[in-house]
């Protein structure tokens, strides 16, 4: 007594199928019945591929979660320090008076009635000291931390400030190195010479100055 | 951009794999029982190059973004 033997028909092309056959001989389709060792190898392979990948993003998730609460949390102490910073390194007042100052200045700097006035803003003489300063030249129209800021627009000078500051003219070309930076940085704010402006040596390109 | 290749390269990888394990299993399949069609085999063979070239084709892109912008 046999028994017989049970064909399923294909799921393609409904040819029959031996219970062991795992593709069908007709159509070359593959039966979806778990029998086939490639099937099995490829869906083992595939969930071990997708379980380590599933695993980063949840951990970077967690850490650009922090990241970003702590941006926010140190983003008013970095703003505040920025504040405190700013206000401390501007000049402020000071700097707004000096330039206030020269602003009301005439534009013509030198004056020609009687001797040649040679007008030096504080901070690019480098007057840091303050008593020198004051020393300089006519009315004070500002004081500022680098000393006196003097009008010079209509300044009229002493013989004894002409001669002291023509002194002062003829010895600053021969001083070099550390004793040139000294004396610039002694220099008054105003430095009047003597003599006739229309004697005044020629200028470079061979005119006499103004 | 990057990783959407990626993906279509992973997708294709797999693909092609599965698509050649079945055309040898299918020619085993009909070898043991003495029913090689060749026209079926050669149509399967076909279907499979297809998808053999646009693997060829991704991996190449894919090399191409690579080489201009490594990370």
């Amino acid at each position: 007594m046999t028994v017989p033997t049970r064909y399923e028909p294909c799921e393609e092309c409904g040819a029959p199928l031996d219970p062991q056959q795992r593709y069908c001989v007709n159509c070359a389709a593959r039966r979806g019945n778990g029998a086939n060792p490639a099937s099995r190898y490829f869906a083992t392979m595939s969930q071990r591929a997708r379980r380590p990948a599933a695993r980063p993003p949840s951990k970077g998730t967690s850490n650009s979660k922090a990241a970003a609460v702590a941006f926010f949390a140190l983003l008013p102490i970095a703003v505040a320090i920025g504040v405190v910073v700013g206000r401390g390194g501007s000049g402020g007042g000071e700097n707004e008076a000096l330039l206030e100052a020269l602003r009301r200045q005439d534009a013509a700097v030198a004056s020609t009635s009687t001797g040649t006035t040679v007008a030096n803003a504080a901070k690019k003489a480098g007057a840091k000291n303050a008593a020198k300063s004051s020393k300089g030249g006519g009315r004070v129209v500002a004081q500022t931390s680098n000393g006196a800021v003097h009008q010079v627009t209509g300044y009229k000078p002493s013989q004894k400030k002409v001669e002291e500051d023509t002194k002062l003219v003829e010895t600053n070309p021969e001083q070099t190195g550390k004793s040139y930076i000294e004396a610039q940085q002694n220099l008054p704010d105003v430095i009047t010479v003597g003599g006739d402006p229309s004697s005044a040596p020629s200028a470079p390109g061979g005119k006499s100055q103004p | 951009m990057n990783d959407d290749l990626i993906a279509q390269r992973d997708r294709l990888l797999e693909k092609f794999t599965v698509m050649q394990a079945d055309l040898g299993g299918a020619f085993y399949e009909m070898a043991i029982r003495d029913h090689v069609r060749m026209d079926v085999l050669t149509r399967k063979a076909a279907e499979l190059q297809r998808v053999d070239a646009e693997l060829l084709a991704a991996e190449r892109l894919l090399e191409m973004f690579e080489t201009e912008a490594p990370s």
